[in-house]
């Protein structure tokens, strides 16, 4: 079995187990990778990698020593064990000097990005956590040491109440296409977790998982009020996240609410007599005919 | 180590929706290519079926106490048959026979209880729909499952209840479970459970399958007004839809004004 079949079972299962249990399965998928004595370890190592970057988890929470704040981690501010803190800059727990940072033009935008954002999280959420972090794009990592290049990112939120979770992975690729232009590719990935703790008792309605919604815009990097690149950068991400997070927002409530309840009313078990329902529906297509005669 | 996959492939198996389980097999199948494991797949799949009772091929249901002893096969009491599954196909195999007549027999009100059950079917159930009445000792138990299954549209649904008449003692058990996944851009699942605790019933065809009826259909009732709860109380508190102002963030230079705005308010 080929690398990439391996790898398109493993997001396929993926898709289908169940997502509240995403962190488990995926260590579970992960150690079948790792037991096929069939593959050399490198190869493994390289699909564990993948799958890691692919899959969006929970996101946790780390607590920055130097700021004393909380900070979200994920696979992109990770470095072995350890998650850089965007408040200071430093990997918790401590890490060797090899570990990744982003290059001092990539950082300045960072800090005034977790500004922008923590502003937005106080607008939308009205509490919970945000966090940006930012890294150079791959092809361009000894070229420019300026923001021309382009850049890589990920907007995180996480927002907790006694019903529930909410967590948002925005992945964005900058990608210049002229001085005035830039291609922004965003991923975003909201899960949703509406259990609550006492889901195994009887009794407990579970809705939890997660959608996602990409989209590619190119902006235009002569904004009017943007006196600089930086600026029009974090305008530019501000409206595609606020975009993008309105539009999940919307599509979560369409298919957790309404989408769910129909299947199981209309498709799995009818509180109503099906007969009833069936005679309803004729009549419903009949007078959609008899308009549509007119 | 041998143990531990078969740990965790059952684990896996165990969190697929029931719809999916022959997805989820050809999947953990691919990742398992390089050894001899797809029995142990096949294994995790049979338990987990039939711990809570699944549908097979559209029209059977089966379970652990339907299984013929000393045997791989499973009973069917309502058609008289008895066959292997395979669940990796959703086929059943060796259809044959089964004389179900001496156990059958001492349930007086069997064939009018099997009548019933299909006309509740017909009643609540849109979608597939296939149960097993199982005499086993002094229990009788009631396994009905519909299900739904639609790819086209990205998912799957299925209810599934499981009824124990303890005979002689006009007391009916039992608890079902609604397990519903969507998968269009994203994975979400939905599940519910909940359990019927002895409750006197008559022992006769019409007084169990009313007895049904009138559980599941308050239960199906609740359902609807958690979604509304779940909504009203936890959704909409994560995430405003806009902020207080109605209006998008005014991005760039000004957006410190929002900061501003708050301290001011905070201050006061």
């Amino acid at each position: 079995m080929s690398y990439e079949s391996k790898f398109d079972a493993a997001l396929d299962a993926v898709r289908r187990l169940d997502p509240k249990q995403i962190s488990s399965n995926l260590n579970h998928i992960i150690s079948l990778v790792q037991a096929d004595d069939s593959v050399d370890q490198d190869s493994k190592d390289d699909l564990t990698q993948d799958l890691l970057l692919s899959i969006d988890q929970p996101l946790k929470v780390n607590t920055c020593k130097e700021s004393g704040k909380e900070y979200l981690c994920c696979d992109y501010n990770r470095d072995g064990d350890s998650y850089r803190s965007h408040w200071s800059n430093k990997y918790y727990p401590s890490v060797d000097e090899d570990a990744p940072y982003p290059p001092e033009h990539l950082r300045q935008l960072e800090i005034k990005a977790n500004d922008a954002f923590d502003i937005y999280r106080d607008l939308y959420y009205e509490g919970g956590l945000s966090s940006v972090y930012l890294w150079e794009s791959e092809e361009d990592e000894d070229a420019s040491q300026l923001l021309d290049a382009g850049f890589v990112g990920v907007v995180l939120f996480q927002k907790k109440n006694e019903g529930g979770k909410w967590d948002s992975i925005h992945v964005v690729e900058v990608i210049p296409e002229t001085k005035a232009l830039a291609l922004y590719k965003i991923t975003s990935t909201v899960i949703l977790d509406l259990s609550g703790a006492q889901s195994t008792k009887p009794g407990q309605l579970s809705l939890s998982g997660s959608l996602i919604r990409q989209l590619e815009a190119s902006c235009s990097l002569t904004i009017e009020g943007a006196t600089n690149l930086e600026t029009a950068h974090l305008i530019n991400l501000g409206q595609l996240v606020e975009k993008q997070e309105y539009n999940i927002r919307n599509l979560l409530q369409e298919v957790y609410f309404d989408k769910l309840k129909d299947i199981f009313l209309k498709d799995v078990r009818s509180i109503g007599d099906v007969g009833d329902k069936k005679l309803e529906d004729a009549k419903h297509s009949q007078v959609i005919k008899g308009l549509q005669a007119l | 180590m041998a143990s531990k996959i078969e740990d965790v492939v059952a684990s896996l198996v165990s969190s697929a929706p029931p719809g999916e389980l022959s997805q989820a097999a050809t999947d953990l199948g691919a990742l398992l290519s390089g050894r001899a494991n797809q029995s142990i797949i096949n294994t995790a799949l049979e338990s987990y079926a039939t711990e809570e009772g699944a549908i097979v091929a559209g029209n059977y249901v089966i379970s652990k106490h339907s299984k013929l002893a000393g045997s791989t096969k499973y009973i069917d009491y309502v058609s008289g048959k008895a066959f292997n599954v395979d669940l990796k196909a959703n086929k059943v195999l060796d259809v044959e026979d089964h004389n179900v007549s001496d156990k059958v027999s001492s349930i007086s009100y069997f064939d009018s209880l099997v009548k019933a059950l299909n006309q509740y079917g017909e009643d609540h159930f849109p979608s597939l729909y296939a149960f097993n009445v199982i005499p086993d000792g002094s229990d009788l138990h009631i396994i009905i499952v519909g299900q739904r299954v639609n790819p086209d549209n990205f998912y799957t649904g299925q209810w599934r209840s499981h009824y124990v008449v303890s005979q002689g003692k006009d007391t009916i058990n039992g608890d079902v479970s609604l397990d519903i996944h969507y998968y269009e851009d994203g994975n979400v699942r939905l599940t519910f459970g909940e359990k019927l605790k002895d409750t006197t019933v008559s022992e006769n065809a019409s007084a169990i399958v009313n007895a049904i009826d009138e559980f599941e259909s308050t239960t199906s009732m609740t359902i609807v007004g958690k979604f509304e709860e779940l909504n009203q109380k936890s959704f909409k508190n994560l995430r405003r839809l806009l902020p207080v102002t109605r209006s998008k963030i005014q991005w760039g230079k000004a957006i410190g004004n929002y900061r501003l705005g708050s301290d001011v308010v905070n201050k006061k």
